[in-house]
């Protein structure tokens, strides 16, 4: 360690607990499997799997076991902001590392391919590169895929914070690094119990949605793995057809409404349960907009998709299902939007923008930041007619400090410089024509999933192994807002 | 534990910072954006900016659901009236702290129950008493009285004297006292016979006041002090005054406002009063304050406290005492050679900590920057510890049932001595011990 440099090796200890604790999802992610394999065997699908599991849990929980012992001489009393930015990107590239292990030995996907998926799922992105999903993955394969999406979901390093109440102040860097802009934070005075009922919460609404889906007749298995992949909006299916195969009206609508549930502020969910009225949720502004923004696109695209689906039913089916999975970044298919018109594809692209609420499982640019900016814009605009007087931006009865919209702007303008570069990348590396790109490093970028303007079948198997680890770069930088990781290129960080 | 803290300065942050660490839920609250931000970043609590004594802030806080609300802003008065609203809002305890002018004529440093408010405490008074102990002990460097003043603990810093060098063991005690703790190069440890005690070491002594007093004369060379010169005539300096006053020791009592000396005089006329500068080297020489037994330093400012004290060692003066605003400069006051280092802030929250641990604390003294404290507790019927002897109680290493005060009697317990349902235990734990020690007494299925 050179004397100009920070000792950040305190986070070692950290990364290996998580670490650890994926190999223990692992291990418990093998079991079940067999066990399902042997008590419910379902001979359509792939055999095996469960052994390939196993053997990398075994890996994984030594590493991080080695790790996590290794890094007790590290341990600093307090995790600083700088250890807590570090730890939360080391554990979201070691997760989709440790991810893609099972993919590896398991169905004998190249490394590159086997990283994208992983990260593809913890990111909650929910674009693949198995071009045949029901013939290639085994059913133990499919839970584990599911299930990382699902831990990604509410995210690890939250579940990391709730496991370990004892981290203080350092537990809420670490929130922050993961979790970062204006938050879910706060429900409860201590980060540790935030993140306990964040989770709680999640795990509730997902044990009622595979009850649900149970109910409507899906098999125990399908219900699980589509029910850890809708309310964490990711967006896994495990039919090549995504949702769209069970062809079962019930079934969409039910899965589209915990889509629009899990885009929206838990802590909103929190404020519900603990005081037993709507107020918190129905004069929160960035809820309200958001019910508007879904109403609204749902009505348009009805009327625009008339065109293709003929009955207004039925086209409000597949709207409503496209408006939910959009908007939410979850990504499952009902319908084919190739064949959209100009306008409709628009308000497509434009709710992947958006996408959900702050403080939620989807991804995007949240529609607070987007209803911030268009508050700042006004404002400022008013003070070209009207110089001297207070403009203030608000956000129901609070008043957004200028240091927030400063983020927010800088978010954003984060955001589309990453686009820039990316279509720039794509373009140049891949040579596709520029709206496939844009399509691509949209859908990487806000975690959506399918990306539009694709040409030939709607998955990223066709890009070269770097390119996959670009876009895979792309859906952690995405889901962990930027400045997390970009602060580790910045040369101040590592400097004393 | 739901605590509320009202007011982020140097108390605040100090509270926070124990009850962070004992893992309590707590809301922070204060005007300044910026001791918000600083809690924020600091310490895993919630936080608002905001007036602490406005009902719709306090509202928003929960304290309601709180289980302690401690009002420990700059603002008395702001202060009385945040916890006179909490508790009428529903808190379980709320504590207060006053230390202006306005109530320098308190002579006890904690009242309950007034005006409603479960406890108001006003650590500067609370300083003076503990200051006039000082003065009245022989070469203690801190003395706190326990169990109604029926028990005394006092922290002696070593120089040379007849119990060095020797097993603790060979060393004739005082009957009713024992050595709870020793503290060697900063770390603190419960000693046992075989321990020896070198020079630099401090001691931490309890027993009853009169045996200490006699172990005092062993472990030190000092005497009472019978001319205390006092520097600074505010509330701590007035309080300190009157005890010292009531102890039948000569004061002389150094003041740089005019009106303030003379009020001083007016009020106490058995002291001398001095109008001047009390970082003036030649005033203090003009004083031959080097004839003093005790200098206390004790203005609002922790500079010229410091100045004062060490200008009163160069002219000769024995025992030197300030009160230090900043508790974290205590370390470096001591190492310039202060012998008598004392924050109103820690005092302050020793006050409001016993709330916090539940099980009805009488009181409790954080020794060492929290390396251990001293527990005063009331042992229910219902606990573990009680109708057994000592030697079977299972104590765990690293704490010391001190003291017990069975009806009037206070018995410092040996083996053999049983703690009955209803009295009063005194317990030295260190932090590794303390949960062990908490399970103990604490009632069954609580």
């Amino acid at each position: 360690m050179s004397s100009k440099s920070r000792d950040l090796r305190g986070v070692i200890r950290p990364v290996g607990a998580v670490v650890l604790g994926i190999g223990v999802m692992m291990a418990l992610c093998a079991g079940v499997g067999m066990l399902w394999d042997r008590f419910a065997p379902n001979p359509t699908r792939p055999q095996g799997g469960a052994a390939a599991l196993a053997l990398s849990a075994i890996i994984v929980s030594a590493i991080g076991m080695t790790a996590f012992l290794y890094g007790r001489r590290f341990v600093s009393e307090r995790i600083s902001r700088r250890e807590a930015l570090l730890a939360v990107s080391l554990i979201w590239f070691a997760a989709g590392a440790c991810g893609a292990i099972p993919f590896i030995l398991g169905a004998d996907m190249p490394v590159a391919d086997s990283f994208f998926e992983a990260v593809s799922g913890l990111t909650t992105t929910g674009a693949t590169v198995v071009t045949d999903i029901e013939g290639r993955l085994s059913r133990p394969l499919l839970l584990w895929r599911s299930l990382i999406q699902w831990l990604g979901g509410m995210g690890i390093v939250v579940l990391f914070v709730a496991v370990f109440p004892n981290l203080g102040a350092g537990g809420k860097h670490l929130f922050r690094g993961e979790v970062p802009g204006i938050s879910a934070e706060g429900l409860r005075p201590r980060i540790a119990e935030t993140s306990f009922t964040l989770w709680k919460l999640y795990a509730a609404l997902t044990l009622i949605e595979i009850a649900l889906l149970k109910l409507l007749g899906l098999d125990l298995f399908d219900a699980v793995c589509h029910a850890f992949t809708t309310m964490s909006t990711g967006g896994f299916s495990t039919l090549d057809s995504s949702i769209g195969g069970f062809n079962r009206p019930a079934v969409e609508y039910v899965v589209a409404c915990f889509m629009l549930i899990g885009s929206v502020n838990y802590g909103l969910y929190y404020g519900l349960l603990r005081t037993g009225s709507w107020k918190h949720l129905v004069r929160n502004i960035e809820f309200r907009s958001y019910v508007a923004i879904v109403l609204v696109s749902v009505f348009l695209l009805t009327l625009l998709n008339l065109e293709v689906h003929r009955e207004l039913l039925t086209s409000f089916r597949y709207s409503f299902f496209m408006v939910a999975t959009t908007i939410s970044s979850t990504g499952y298919g009902t319908d084919d939007y190739s064949a959209y018109g100009s306008a409709a594809l628009t308000i497509v692209i434009l709710l992947m923008f958006v996408g959900g609420c702050s403080g939620s499982t989807a991804g995007g640019i949240k529609v607070e930041r987007a209803v911030l900016m268009g508050k700042q814009a006004v404002a400022q605009i008013q003070k070209s007619f009207r110089p001297a007087t207070v403009q203030l931006v608000r956000m129901g009865k609070a008043t957004i400090s200028s240091q927030v919209l400063a983020d927010v702007a800088s978010f954003f303008l984060i955001y589309m410089g990453c686009i820039a570069f990316g279509l720039l990348y794509v373009t140049l590396v891949e040579g596709v024509p520029m709206p496939t790109a844009f399509g691509a490093m949209l859908t990487c970028l806000s975690n959506m999933g399918p990306a539009p303007f694709h040409v030939g079948p709607d998955n990223f198997a066709g890009y070269s192994a770097a390119s996959k680890l670009f876009f895979a770069l792309a859906m952690l930088l995405g889901r962990l807002e930027f400045f997390t990781l970009f602060a580790l290129v910045l040369p101040g960080f590592w400097r004393r | 534990m739901n605590i509320v803290v009202i007011g982020l300065g140097e108390v605040g942050r100090h509270l926070l910072s124990v009850l962070d660490k004992e893992g309590h839920d707590i809301v922070a609250v204060d005007t300044s954006a910026k001791a918000v931000q600083y809690a924020e970043e600091h310490f895993d609590v919630a936080s608002m900016v905001g007036y602490g004594a406005s009902e719709t802030l306090l509202k928003v806080a929960g304290v309601a659901r709180a289980d302690l609300v401690a009002a420990v802003t700059n603002h008395d008065e702001m202060n009385l009236i945040a916890a006179l609203a909490s508790k009428q809002l529903g808190a379980k305890h709320v504590v207060a702290r006053v230390q202006g002018t306005a109530w320098s004529e308190w002579t006890e440093g904690i009242r309950y129950g007034l005006l409603g408010v479960d406890v108001v405490i006003n650590p500067r008074v609370l300083v003076a008493q503990e200051l006039s102990r000082i003065a009245r002990s022989y070469g203690a460097s801190d003395v706190v009285d326990l169990a109604q003043d029926r028990v005394e603990l006092v922290q002696i810093d070593l120089e040379e004297s007849r119990v060095l060098n020797k097993p603790l063991s060979s060393i004739e005690m005082p009957p009713h006292t024992l050595v709870s703790a020793v503290v060697r190069d900063g770390e603190l440890f419960v000693p046992g016979g075989a321990d020896v005690l070198v020079k630099g070491d401090r001691v931490y002594l309890i027993g009853r006041p009169e045996g200490v007093l006699a172990a005092e004369r062993l472990f030190s060379k000092e005497r009472e002090a019978r001319r205390v010169c006092i520097v600074g005539g505010g509330v701590v300096g007035k309080a300190l005054a009157r005890e010292l006053l009531q102890q039948g020791a000569t004061v002389l009592l150094i003041e740089s406002d005019l009106q303030t000396a003379e009020e001083i005089s007016a009020e106490f006329q058995a002291i001398e009063v001095v109008h001047g500068d009390g970082t003036d080297g030649n005033l203090l020489e003009e004083q031959e304050v080097g004839s003093y037994d005790l200098f206390a330093a004790v203005t609002r400012q922790d500079e010229i406290n410091l100045m004062a004290a060490l200008l009163a060692q160069r002219a000769g003066c024995k025992r030197t005492a300030t009160i230090v605003q900043r508790a974290d400069y205590a370390t470096i006051y001591r190492q310039l050679g202060v012998d008598i280092v004392l924050s109103p802030r820690t005092v302050a929250s020793d006050q409001i900590l016993r709330f916090s641990r539940g099980g009805g604390l009488h009181s409790l003294t954080v020794l060492e920057d929290g390396q251990a404290e001293v527990v005063e507790l009331t042992a229910s019927a219902k606990c573990r510890a009680v109708n057994k002897p000592l030697h079977r109680m299972n104590l765990p290493r690293g704490s010391l049932l001190a003291a017990i005060v069975h009806g009037d009697d206070v018995i410092i317990p040996r083996g053999k001595d049983v703690v009955h349902p209803g009295d009063r235990v005194i317990l030295m734990t260190t932090k590794d011990a303390r949960a062990t020690v908490e399970r103990l007494f604490r009632p069954r299925g609580e």
